[in-house]
């Protein structure tokens, strides 16, 4: 094991005090994860840009897929530094470089602050999706529309770009000038604004709405009452001399807790009990789900708000044990108890969804009467999304739109748009064709062709986590033969090998006045995606062996899905993603 | 590689070959001068952490150049085959802006290392 704490300061993750392989493994898995986020993220970016459902101009996107997008702008920006970070770190390890040897004129500040600066966005890269299925969740069980929809999209974007801001918070006690500090902290205090204008916008929606007390919305009480502790703790140690005082204590434990599992935890909770029909069919028991929710909520204020006294008795981070004279005991002593109530909840929530996977009772397409379009297909919903694109002339398309659920309506006095919709489901049949939309009203651009399912994307995944893990035991053949399956499978990904463009074709371009791009154009982007996403996902599935199983357990289904659909259907290949997760 | 791809807009397939062509010889040339001008540096990269930063951004670059490279080579070969027409040449189009984003990258990166202190 690295045992140089999640950050590695140097020196002590330098060649001199970590000699063993164990640091190495550490920044080259970190390597494989940061290539894996930022194609993700470059993903995201695309899918939420071009392939929006037509009518849907930005005005309209559901807040969720607002906050993907600035989550996968941040990822853009922030694993970049990490990206730097690592590599410069491993060549200091491996080639003898010195970057951050002061001896011969390198810093070892330089790291904290390449750590820091993807450490800080990364908090928010967490909270940002977390705040969008809060802004998802609490209007459909207030029975109403999210209040200040404008100001909470603005409020993520500000979040977004003020959370590059910050990370020298993490560095008060490094001993930088004063000036610097000063401008830190005041960033730290101004991210507030957005964090309080998103939860008054969330407080305003339920107080005028009719709240519905189901499992999900509990988890989003939870969620309000330990993030606005967590925010109020975080204004505190934003300051200067305040952090001072409480650094690496168990009070920035218990701040970083509260804001972690509170603004994080508590919503990904909600997303699941919410978001959990779509993919199964079936609605997970409502008296497991509020025992579980009591349980957690209980346990976890049991855990961690004891921690804000005893950080402030003098309980330091990061050690295994503590002086007797501290005090600290039974305050420590209700942390552990409330960790074990925790986990309890969390063995209730995942019988409750082993359960309800078999015996839940069925949910139907939209059985929270939510607004937003992934509730208009069937639970589960089919891999293609939609054979005939709705449009949508709304915010809330299933709550102020007629006749969007049926797929085969009757077209009466119809548009250029409908019409060329309805041709669209019915044609073409020798290859998938995807609908590409423009990044601000949404309107129908263009049609290009999606490659088909290809093994390549997913060879090149492999061989990329070959070459990080043959450098880890200094395999330099293995790591040179993966170079050379990694350039030979993205020829393979590339080979041109696509259907001619014939009259059919052209006849739609010409009746529909929409260009039908002849070539796979954005195969490298948007191409195959399933496979794409599995070359994404096998590196991150590396690096993370705990969460690996389970994204192998839901890719392997999707494959079966994905064997099942065939050339000659009519429909759609799937997309619009970020509706239906 | 700018004239190759107003060519190919315009359907002129002869003239985006001879572009192509003519990319490749450059970058090969820029290859060239750049290992050279690394086997006659007067230090190594474990000297100090400039030395470490001068040979990692010129390698970053050699790396990118290899790649341009490696991407023209292979657009160059389904040009002579003929694949591509005014209507279907994305990828020229891509291959080229990843050659101007590394004219772009060279800028800055070789004004850093030979102009700055």
């Amino acid at each position: 094991m690295p045992d140089t704490g999640w950050f590695a300061y140097v020196p002590l993750s330098g060649p001199i005090y970590s000699p063993g392989i164990e640091l190495d493994y550490w920044l080259l898995a970190l390597g494989v994860a940061e290539v894996a986020a930022i194609a993700a993220g470059v993903e995201i970016i695309l899918a939420i840009l071009r392939m929006r459902a037509p009518g849907m101009s930005l005005g309209r996107m559901p807040v969720y897929a607002w906050a993907m997008l600035v989550m996968a702008f941040s990822i853009l920006f922030a694993f970049t530094p990490l990206v730097v970070g690592s590599l410069l770190l491993e060549l200091d390890r491996r080639l003898g470089t010195q970057y951050f040897n002061p001896e011969a004129a390198g810093s070892p500040i330089m790291w904290q602050h390449l750590f820091w600066i993807f450490g800080h966005p990364e908090v928010y890269l967490q909270f940002v999706p977390a705040a969008g299925i809060v802004s998802m969740v609490v209007p459909i069980f207030s029975r109403r529309s999210l209040s200040g929809y404008t100001l909470v999209v603005i409020a993520l974007v500000a979040t977004g770009f003020l959370s590059f801001g910050l990370w020298v918070h993490h560095m008060f006690t490094v001993g930088l000038p004063q000036i610097s500090m000063t401008f830190f902290a005041a960033a730290g205090m101004i991210i507030g604004i957005p964090a309080g204008i998103q939860t008054i916008a969330w407080i305003t929606t339920i107080f005028t709405g009719r709240p519905v007390f189901k499992t999900p919305f509990l988890f989003i009480i939870g969620f309000l009452v330990t993030f606005v502790l967590g925010g109020i703790t975080g204004i505190m140690v934003s300051s200067v001399p305040f952090d001072w005082q409480v650094h690496d204590s168990y009070f920035v434990v218990a701040h970083f807790h509260y804001v972690l599992i509170g603004g994080v935890t508590f919503p990904v909770f909600a997303g699941i009990y919410y978001g959990t029909p779509k993919f199964t069919g079936r609605l997970l028991d409502e008296r497991l789900g509020k025992l579980h929710f009591w349980l957690f909520f209980i346990g976890f204020n049991l855990a961690f708000f004891p921690m804000h006294i005893s950080g402030f008795l003098g309980m330091a981070r990061r050690v295994y044990t503590y002086q007797e004279e501290l005090g600290v005991e039974t305050l420590n002593l209700l942390s552990t108890v409330g960790a074990f109530i925790m986990a309890a909840g969390v063995a209730v929530f995942i019988a409750n969804f082993l359960y309800s996977r078999r015996n839940g009772q069925p949910a139907g397409n939209n059985p929270w009467n939510a607004d937003t379009l992934e509730w208009a297909t069937t639970s589960p919903a089919p891999n293609y999304g939609f054979a005939h694109l709705p449009i949508v002339r709304s915010r809330h398309p299933l709550w102020e739109q007629t006749g969007i659920e049926e797929e085969d309506e009757v077209l009466g006095d119809t548009t250029n748009t409908e019409r060329m919709l309805q041709a669209l489901s019915e044609w073409p049949l020798r290859w998938r064709a995807a609908l590409v939309t423009g990044a601000i009203n949404g309107e129908p651009v263009e049609i290009f062709r999606v490659s088909g399912p290809s093994i390549w994307p997913a060879v090149a995944g492999i061989a990329l986590v070959a070459i990080f893990g043959a450098e880890v035991f200094s395999l330099h053949w293995l790591a040179y033969l993966g170079i050379a399956v990694v350039i030979i499978s993205f020829i393979g990904w590339h080979w041109p090998d696509r259907i001619p463009f014939t009259e059919k074709e052209r006849e739609f371009e010409e009746q529909f006045n929409i260009r039908v791009h002849p070539t796979a154009a954005l195969r490298s982007a948007v191409g195959a995606w399933r496979w794409r996403s599995c070359s994404w996902r096998l590196p991150l599935a590396a690096s993370c062996l705990a969460t690996s199983t389970f994204a192998w357990r839901t890719r392997s289904g999707r494959r079966r899905a994905f064997r099942r659909w065939t050339f000659s259907s009519p429909a759609l290949p799937q997309r619009c993603w970020f509706w239906r997760y | 590689m700018w004239g190759a791809v107003s060519d190919v807009r315009r359907g002129n397939l002869r003239r985006l070959r001879l572009g192509l062509l003519l990319t490749f010889l450059l970058g090969a040339a820029a290859l060239g001068i750049m290992i050279w001008a690394f086997i006659e540096l007067p230090f190594d990269w474990r000297v100090n952490a400039y030395a470490s930063l001068f040979y990692t951004l010129g390698g970053y670059m050699l790396l990118l150049l290899v790649i341009a490279l490696g991407m023209n080579l292979f657009v160059q070969v389904w040009a002579w085959r003929g694949h591509y027409t005014e209507l279907d040449h994305t990828a020229v189009q891509n291959s080229a802006w990843f050659v101007y984003a590394i004219v772009a990258f060279w800028i800055i990166t070789f004004g850093i290392l030979y102009l700055t202190p």
